[in-house]
């Protein structure tokens, strides 16, 4: 049964709301006890690929069916929501205690869960759509919630793209109805497939269009930096883990599912992949440097953090787009690795934001005395993120790069190492600003996160470096997916997986890693041991020094890198988006300027004029 | 069972000569760049000494971040050593290894850098981000040259590497590819961190940077760290670039070459600014690694 | 099965009986006004099976027609006194917590106008047609200025623009009357044919301006933005849930039924969509709450019109489907934004930051409407927005589709302002007492979700509705049958 996935969260959503209203914390032990009964009964179910279901509605003269069906790459996709919606909602039991919009919080938090099942289940595109929208009101309605002021516009441009590339997608897919006769995918990719490839491919454009936005590729980036700075702390993990990645569902499916790659199969090529696929990937590519050098810049931690979510999205649609065995499999890594180990960082960050009050790291520092835990969490996700061994992240990147380097893709592949390098910047600044360095003395008595914080952190810590040395239980589930939608998969076993130049083992390496620490380790004991102290008990070259405010190097931290770039970043998409819709909007202005100004003479004078202009269009056709 | 005590065993008498010979590095170094500036310098033995004074000396500490992150960097770098051929010591072939190289060497860098940086003083810090920016400058043309090394020689160990140059000297990508080796050779001066790319250190200008607030065993142990990463990094070169060795001793003779011209080279220039190094680092270094990937791949 | 002519009878009878009712009681007009359009609901209802079957003819005075003036009611007609009354009876459940200023005249006046566009859209006669429209119009101009202040100048401008649209529409029945012979809508439609071409032409233009001005057309739309803004909100809401209702339906007879022309539906389908997009943009830049519903009427009034001159049998049906939405949506917008208004003491969207706090129900009401407008799922809005553009894309029409979707998204903007402001952001002013409306925004709430959720409910009427209107000799038939 699987309408069960929707109705469940949603229901579940309304007495969240209730109960929520009586005590603060009801709202998001409930979402926590879903998610978690979500997440079992996905358990139960693997593997039945033949599950579906359908409804037939007659609605107004049309024959409508709704079908939605599991596939691997769904389950996967659904059990990823479960999972990531169970630890936050964990999280935010003790988190969420004051925020005063709870209660809307966990019922809007709630029915997105729902509507992504919905949508991840759906088999054709009317039951995709209309879960769509329900998912994008929601989250928007969510995003507003944020506690900053400009929470509402960001919730607002955020939803406007969407709604916009929605729009798109409906048209398309109803003209595909009328011509086929149905919306499920099947009928339509075979349409698609044997119509004149031009219309085919503008119709596949725009339905994949609201799924662009979603995943947050450029040009179509330009919301995710504001949404993720301004959503309430809680959401932002799930923000950049799961609904970022439902784009991407959407990509896949359109681009396997609805023949997208088969029919621009025939079309010019690029060191054999079509030249559009490669258009993708190098959007990809701008992507990555984009998000990256922007990332840079942030004073904000979380808006630091979204743009490396942009980035990182790069990563992902260069490996479905170049469709190469081995691009498709680390894409799907990456996808993994990047929910568990960015949901780390934010909710480390929102940790930290729970106890400081404050976003901006140059107000905060030396946090790693007070909450250890949480920098632990923050630093092995970093080491993730940056793609060192022995975490998931490094081999996510290591399968990609062998994708781009198998086939000689230069500067796909230049993109990529930019984008690597460049994250040991970005990652390293809230871990030396925020938790190194100097505490201010405004922080000196906080306290580490509650348990039912900790929880969350210390599990997805764990996974982390579990996937890490044993990738094969992620390439099980993907090389499912990857027989299903007809692409070849990889080799691998539960620790190493076959690149193009040779194989992987993670176990090795780890044990190598653990064996060089032990070495060192010896080296440091076996040395006299040594006298500790204060932080402002440091080499001044003879200066006083009081303080602690002044002595933290945080703001501007990459001034020099900075300043390469900000011609650059001066050039900023997201204004030139606003002029456009501006000066678009402000026509409304001119015409009632024009016409509606008040002077009844004028009305009146309109009725015969139209009258005059009427006759005489008449007269002459 | 043998196998892994004999294993074992290996790997330490690699690390502890590759720590001896880096260190020897350092003091041929400083005697040479003495000479060039017309003075005597120290023995060659110096940093020997440097480091038994150190390990004695009373250091002090700024929390346990700041012990860990000197294990990390020093556990980083020895682990990196287990995937470097030295001549004819290979301890495990495994595909993947110039990559992994790589990123090893950043856990390195990234424990040195959390260590320091949690010393809570903040001219540590400048020098981490410096080093960091200046990374980003120098990996870029790297990653380009590896990039098109892989493609060309279809196999990313470096073993792989080595045995594609088997044969006769002029095998070597040196004279293969010279441009490439020019550029190498020039992102070489980079990481290890000489002048002109020693803005992040910069003993005048930010107290010695990251090393600031380290004494003692710290110290020490960084020393140790540095050592060992000169002769990894030396013996990437010479494994990309004039075929490895079939023996250690011809080995550490390439690689004293190399060094030898690296520290003259090193010897000769102010400081560059951070972003003036990055720049540079793009303009010519990545343009000609580029033009001779297109020219590879094409 | 009551008789339908008392649809029309009893409000105009409790309307001039007004005066009395107050003398016996303060309260009474009120519970009158109320009664009276509950009272229409259950008549039309009790006849809704009958004219499901077969338009129910009325005959008056029991001349046959086309000597006499006749009764037309159709399953159009009755979905149009559906939406008509239902809406006069909301809105009186809404004024139970108002007081005017001479109660019993805005009383009679409300009647009186619930009563005029009954009859606009169940007359069968031309000129019984006109005199509706009056009626309706003399009480719109009247009961506008029971607000005070500058809703006297609205009412004035309308009062002149209405004075042009008569004088079109007399021009128009006068040139027909002397081409035809005869008044009847039937016989008019049946001798459509006879009439010289160029008569026919410059008559049908004639009634577009004069009906177009009730249907609330660009460029002929002008009076709407002072009117919703400067009336009371329970005219605002009779305006545009009722009145302009019925002059899509007028609209509709004369251009289905007496003068089918591709011509006009040419013209008909340009003039929609400028009303639309400008509505849209215009509305966009509006601040004062009330003047933004109000643009948004009126480009919704250009999507309904667009929509139905695409002339298939699915487009009129989701045209129609479009504009049950827009009353039921409309009142419910009215009225919330009626009630944050008298909390917040003014009209400015701005000033209405925060209240969804404070004014829980009105804020709901107003965001569930907003929803519905913009089509979320599960409420009443997608489905017709779904069957506009699938009509709209099955005529081949692919700019029209993008320019509606265009206009959509620029709605969603605006309202959704309103929706974040008065949730998500502080309350900064005092909330003064306002009436309790939570019986109209629940019974509206069920209908836009249930319209969602089970559309079937209004199937069937729509389908004939539909069919009606695109079968003029149908109605011929059916009017002159029996000659």
């Amino acid at each position: 049964m699987l309408t069960k996935y929707i109705f469940v969260p949603a229901a579940a959503a309304f007495a969240a709301y209730i109960l929520n209203k009586k005590n603060k914390k009801a709202g998001a032990t409930i979402t926590a006890l879903v998610s978690a009964y979500l997440l079992l009964s996905l358990a139960l179910i693997y593997g039945s690929w033949e599950l579906n279901q359908s409804f037939n509605l007659s609605l107004m003269g049309y024959q409508l069916e709704f079908l939605m069906a599991l596939t691997p790459l769904s389950w996967l996709f659904a059990v990823l929501t479960s999972a990531i919606s169970l630890l936050i909602a964990v999280f935010s039991i003790d988190s969420q205690a004051d925020f005063k919009f709870s209660s809307v919080f966990n019922l809007n938090f709630l029915l997105v869960i729902g509507s992504i099942m919905g949508v991840l289940f759906a088999r054709d595109f009317l039951t995709l759509f209309i879960f769509w929208e329900l998912m994008t009101w929601t989250s928007f309605y969510l995003i507003s919630s944020g506690k900053k002021k400009m929470a509402g516009r960001a919730a607002y441009r955020y939803l406007i793209l969407s709604a916009a590339a929605a729009y798109s997608f409906l048209m398309a897919v109803i003209f595909i109805f009328q011509q086929t006769g149905s919306f499920a995918f099947e009928p339509a990719a075979e349409f698609l497939l044997n119509n004149s490839a031009p219309q085919s491919i503008l119709l596949l454009l725009a339905i994949s269009l609201p799924f662009w936005v979603k995943a947050g590729i450029f040009p179509l980036h330009v919301w995710v930096k504001d949404a993720h700075g301004n959503a309430p702390k809680e959401f932002s993990p799930f923000l950049s883990g799961m609904l970022l990645k439902v784009g991407f569902y959407g990509l896949i499916v359109v681009f396997h599912q609805l023949s997208f790659f088969k029919i621009i199969e025939n079309t010019i090529a690029y060191r054999g992949l079509p030249l559009l696929s490669y258009l993708f990937a190098l959007l990809g590519a701008v992507t990555i440097i984009t998000g990256t050098i922007l990332a840079i810049r942030q004073e904000d931690m979380k808006k630091l953090i979204a743009y490396s979510s942009i980035s990182q999205m790069g990563y992902i649609i260069i490996g479905i787009a170049i469709a190469t065995p081995l691009g498709f499999s680390g894409s799907m890594l990456h996808l993994m690795n990047h929910l568990i180990f960015k949901s780390t960082i934010f909710l480390a960050l929102a940790a930290v934001i729970y106890r400081t009050g404050t976003t901006k790291m140059y107000e905060v520092g030396g946090l790693i005395f007070r909450m250890p835990l949480t920098f632990a969490a923050y630093l092995t996700a970093i080491i993730a993120l940056a793609g060192i061994p022995p975490t998931n992240g490094f081999i996510s990147k290591w399968v990609i790069y062998q994708a781009l380097i198998e086939k000689g893709y230069l500067f796909l592949a230049l993109a990529a190492f930019f984008g690597s390098i460049a994250s040991f910047m970005y990652v390293f600044k809230p871990l030396s600003t925020v938790f190194l360095g100097q505490l201010k003395p405004q922080h000196q008595e906080i306290k580490e996160v509650p348990l039912l914080m900790k929880i969350p952190m210390l599990i997805l810590i764990g996974v982390i470096v579990l996937f890490g040395v044993f990738p094969g239980i992620q390439m099980n589930i993907i090389s499912q997916i990857s027989g299903d939608l007809g692409i070849e998969t990889v080799n691998y076993s539960l620790y190493s997986i076959q690149g193009a130049f040779g194989a992987w083992n993670s176990l090795y390496i780890f044990n190598v890693f653990a064996a060089g620490f032990v070495i060192a380790l010896l080296v440091f004991g076996l040395a006299k041991k040594s006298k500790l102290v204060g932080l402002l008990d440091t080499y001044s070259s003879g200066e006083y020094v009081t303080d602690a405010e002044s002595y933290h190097y945080a703001y501007q931290y990459y001034r020099p890198f900075d300043r390469l770039f900000d011609n650059l970043a001066a050039k900023s998409l997201t204004g030139f988006y606003e002029t456009l819709t501006a000066n678009l909007l402000k026509s409304g202005e001119s015409f009632r300027r024009i016409f509606a100004a008040g002077r009844v003479q004028n009305y009146a004078l309109y009725s015969v004029l139209l009258f005059v202009i009427l006759a005489a269009v008449g007269w002459i056709i | 069972m043998i196998d892994l005590i004999y294993k074992i065993g290996h790997f330490l008498l690699i690390t502890v000569f590759a720590t001896a010979l880096g260190l020897l590095f350092m003091g041929i170094a400083r005697k040479i760049i003495a000479r060039i500036q017309k003075r005597y310098g120290p023995p060659v033995y110096q940093p020997y000494l440097d480091v038994l004074k150190l390990f004695g000396k009373d250091a002090i500490t700024h929390g346990f971040i700041f012990d860990f992150g000197a294990v990390m960097a020093l556990g980083g770098v020895i682990a990196t050593l287990f995937f470097i051929p030295l001549g004819s010591w290979q301890l495990y072939s495994m595909e993947g290894t110039v990559l992994l190289v790589i990123y090893l060497l950043a856990v390195a860098s990234l424990g040195m850098a959390m260590g320091t940086v949690g010393s809570g003083n903040p001219q540590a810090s400048i020098g981490i981000s410096r080093a960091l920016t200046q990374m980003l400058g120098y990996e870029l043309p790297f990653l380009v040259i590896l990039f098109s090394l892989i493609f060309r020689y279809q196999t990313s160990s470096i073993w792989g590497l080595m045995q594609a140059q088997a044969g006769s000297f002029l095998n070597w990508n040196l004279f293969a590819y010279p441009m490439m080796a020019l550029v190498a050779f020039v992102v070489l001066i980079g990481m290890m961190g000489k002048k002109p790319f020693d803005a992040m250190i910069a003993p005048s200008e930010i107290g010695s940077g990251p090393v600031v607030e380290s004494g003692g065993k710290y110290l020490g142990m960084l020393l140790l760290q540095k050592s060992i990463t000169i002769i990894i990094e030396l013996a990437l070169y010479v494994n990309l670039f004039l075929g490895g060795a079939d023996n250690i001793f011809s080995f550490s003779f390439k690689m004293l070459i190399v060094w030898i011209l690296a520290t003259m080279f090193g010897s000769l220039f102010p400081r560059f600014r951070i972003e003036d190094g990055v720049k540079f680092f793009w303009k010519w270094p990545l343009g000609i690694a580029i033009l001779q990937a297109l020219y590879i791949i094409i | 099965m009551v008789n339908l002519t008392l649809i029309i009878a009893l409000p105009l009878l409790m309307a001039f009986t007004m005066p009395i009712f107050k003398m016996l009681n303060s309260k009474l007009p009120k519970f009158i006004a109320l009664l009276t359009t509950a009272f229409n609901l259950i008549v039309l209802s009790s006849n809704f099976t009958e004219i499901m079957a077969a338009p129910l003819i009325l005959e008056l005075g029991g001349w046959q027609a086309p000597f006499a003036i006749n009764l037309y009611v159709g399953p159009l007609a009755l979905v149009a006194a559906f939406l008509i009354n239902g809406s006069a009876f909301i809105l009186s459940i809404y004024n139970l917590s108002q007081d005017y200023q001479f109660d019993d005249k805005f009383y009679l006046l409300f009647l009186m106008i619930t009563a005029g566009a009954s009859g606009m859209v169940m007359t069968g006669d031309l000129f019984n047609l006109f005199v509706f429209i009056e009626i309706t119009s003399i009480a719109a101009y009247s009961l506008t200025t029971f607000a005070g202040g500058s809703s006297y100048e609205a009412s004035f401008k309308y009062l002149i623009i209405g004075g042009v649209g008569s004088v079109f529409l007399l021009l128009g029945i006068g040139f027909t009357y002397s081409a035809v012979g005869s008044l009847n809508l039937a016989e008019i439609a049946a001798s459509a044919g006879l009439i010289n071409p160029l008569l026919l032409q410059i008559t049908a233009l004639l009634f577009l301006i004069g009906i177009g001005i009730e249907a609330e057309l660009f460029p002929l739309n002008f009076w709407v933005p002072d009117i919703y803004t400067e009336a009371p909100t329970a005219v605002s809401g009779i305006m545009s849930g009722a009145v302009s209702a019925a002059g899509i339906y007028a609209l509709a007879r004369i251009f289905f039924t007496l003068f089918p022309a591709q011509q006009f539906f040419n013209y008909l389908l340009v003039i929609g969509v400028i009303t639309l997009i400008m509505g849209e943009l215009i509305a966009y830049q509006q601040e004062n709450i009330k003047r933004m519903l109000a643009y948004s009427s009126l480009a919704q009034m250009g999507l309904i019109v667009t929509v139905i001159s695409l002339g298939t049998e699915a487009a009129v049906k989701a045209g129609l489907f479009q504009l049950i939405n827009h009353s039921i949506l409309k009142v419910l917008l009215f009225i919330s934004a009626g009630v944050l208004i008298s909390a917040a003491g003014s009209k400015k969207i701005k000033d209405l930051a925060g209240l969804g706090t404070k004014k829980p129900t009105a804020a709901f009401g107003f965001t569930i409407a907003a929803m519905g407008i913009l089509g979320v799922p599960f409420l009443n809005g997608f489905i017709s927005k779904f069957m506009i553009i699938s009509s709209s894309l099955n005529a081949d029409q692919f700019l029209i589709t993008f320019l509606i979707l265009a206009a959509a998204l620029i709605e969603i903007a605006y309202y959704l302002k309103v929706v974040q402001k008065l949730y998500f952001e502080d309350l900064e002013i005092e909330v003064k007492n306002t009436a309790v409306i939570t019986v109209p925004v629940i019974l509206l709430t069920l209908l836009i979700i249930g319209l969602g959720v089970y559309p079937q409910l209004i199937a069937e009427p729509l389908e004939k509705a539909a069919a009606e209107i695109l079968n003029n000799s149908r109605y011929i038939m059916t009017v002159l049958g029996g000659i």
